[in-house]
């Protein structure tokens, strides 16, 4: 079986790196993001039917790709559905009705790569300043208490808070079902006890720095236009987006910034452009369980 | 930015400026909402983690952690906690999800009084629900923390979106925006007062 599987599975990755690598990056990143669209677009219910025919269409029909008319009319949609719930919707979300606008406009330019790939540089750089920016804003952030809190009443990182602090997770669980219940019954001014593990707090306040770091040199090495730092750039964004989201899992907003990614690599660096399409891959897989495979109580 | 590189499809009638206004324009886009977003967060009653501002994983102030707290005042001055089945009804507005998501993301006065006033012409009989602690966590240290703090006001549910014969007599209904707050150095939670309480009560609004 696997004698037989083994070259087919080669020949099919060879056959996908050569798809890759076969289209220039601009197409291959308005086709992205006509996936992106389509997965992660529209919220609401009746907006999703265009954006989901419009992609289809411009996916199925490589001619219409580049059909200016039919991106402003997709961006319409995407628009209208998204800005009747402004107030609910995630900030990713927002970041795809911007990359939607680029894609719309780069149809109007001479050179439609080189803007798309700047306004990815820019997007990415201006979506990590402010992040960073209210890092430190809030100060719950710097001194580990946002993600102490997180870990404690988060249900998507339980298991990991478990496996840190060595406490069973119905004990940890315990901690968010009493605020809860106060939030419930209106308790307000109640001091409610939020279990103490100084280890998941160091734990917490490592990874709060660490993930400052990152966002810090993703903010800074997209802002500086410098060739020198492309390197530097990608890796910063493609560690980032390995990092956090495998532990808080966003699959939309991991699918848009490698989107991203993919937009500002250069045309000759079809190596980049494939270790994105692999990291896309990998990222699909943040939707599984994979924290109950940690060992707990 | 490369002056050659955006050169515009169309350059006969396109200036140079205008196609640098549209280079310009995602970004300037970009930082004009989260400009907005992280005035309306710091000076207004926005979650950080709302509006297009990036703020989400940098502090604790999300949706899911604000409470409303809604409160019946009977004609006889008893005060009932009301439980409000968001999503179950269509009408009126102030019964739906949507307005309970939005009332937590971004509460404003106007609609608070429009909750109080939608639950004040409401339905209202005995929660089927209770609303009491679950016997796992009655039973443990933050049971009893709980059972301390627990005001002992009877719990009622909004049974239907329009007053009956049975309905039991209110005269005023309070709304009030509750907020979790952290506090490492002690390690407790506490939910305190967000926005102030909104009340109406026989049809006016303080």
């Amino acid at each position: 079986m696997t004698t037989v599987a083994s070259p087919a599975i080669s020949s099919a990755l060879r056959e996908l790196r050569a798809a890759v690598t076969a289209d220039t990056n601009y197409v291959l990143a308005l086709k992205l993001t006509l996936v992106l669209l389509l997965l992660y677009g529209a919220t609401t219910g009746a907006a999703r039917i265009p954006v989901r025919v419009l992609c289809g269409v411009m996916l199925v029909f490589p001619t219409l790709l580049q059909q200016a008319f039919l991106w402003w009319l997709l961006l319409a949609a995407l628009v209208g559905a998204n800005l009747q719930v402004w107030f609910t919707i995630d900030n990713h979300k927002y970041l795809i009705m911007y990359w939607a606008l680029a894609c719309a406009l780069s149809l109007h330019f001479a050179n439609p790569a080189a803007y798309l790939g700047w306004t990815a540089r820019v997007l990415v750089a201006l979506v990590f300043g402010f992040a960073t920016f209210w890092k430190f804003l809030g100060g719950e952030y710097v001194d580990g208490s946002f993600f102490y809190w997180t870990f404690l009443t988060d249900a998507r990182v339980l298991r990991v808070a478990a496996f840190i602090s060595g406490l069973p997770p119905d004990t940890i669980r315990l901690g968010s079902e009493a605020v809860g219940m106060a939030g419930t019954l209106g308790l307000n001014n109640l001091s409610i006890p939020v279990l103490a593990s100084p280890t998941l707090r160091m734990a917490t306040l490592g990874l709060s720095w660490l993930g400052l770091l990152i966002e810090g040199c993703v903010a800074l090495t997209h802002a500086l236009p410098t060739r020198r730092l492309y390197v530097l750039r990608h890796s910063a964004l493609m560690a980032f987006i390995a990092m956090t989201y495998f532990l808080l899992p966003v699959s939309g907003f991991a699918f848009v910034l490698t989107v991203l990614g993919v937009a500002q690599c250069r045309e000759d660096d079809s190596a980049m452009r494939w270790r994105y399409i692999v990291l896309l891959g990998i990222v699909q897989f943040v939707i599984l369980d994979w924290q109950a495979l940690l060992p707990v109580d | 930015m490369n002056r050659q590189t955006f050169v515009p499809s169309s350059a006969h009638w396109w200036p140079q400026l205008w196609s640098r206004a549209l280079t310009l324009l995602v970004p300037a886009l970009l930082c004009l909402i989260a400009a907005a977003q992280v005035l309306a967060a710091n000076y207004g009653t926005l979650s950080p983690w709302k509006g297009g501002g990036f703020g989400m994983f940098g502090t604790i102030d999300g949706p899911t952690n604000r409470f409303l707290s809604v409160i019946a005042v009977a004609a006889g001055g008893e005060e009932y906690r009301v439980s409000v089945p968001f999503g179950r009804y269509r009408r009126p507005a102030a019964f739906t999800s949507s307005f309970m998501l939005k009332l937590r993301t971004m509460p404003r006065r106007r609609e608070m009084l429009e909750l109080a006033q939608a639950v004040l012409n409401s339905h209202l009989g005995p929660s089927d629900t209770a609303s009491s602690i679950p016997p796992h966590l009655a039973l443990s240290s933050l049971g009893a923390v709980l059972q301390g703090g627990h005001d002992r006001r009877r719990v009622m549910q909004v049974l239907g979106p329009r007053r009956t014969a049975t309905s039991v007599e209110v005269r005023a209904v309070r709304v009030e925006v509750l907020r979790v707050r952290f506090d490492p150095a002690s390690q407790t939670a506490q939910l305190v007062t967000f926005i102030a309480p909104a009340t109406v009560s026989g049809g006016k609004s303080q």
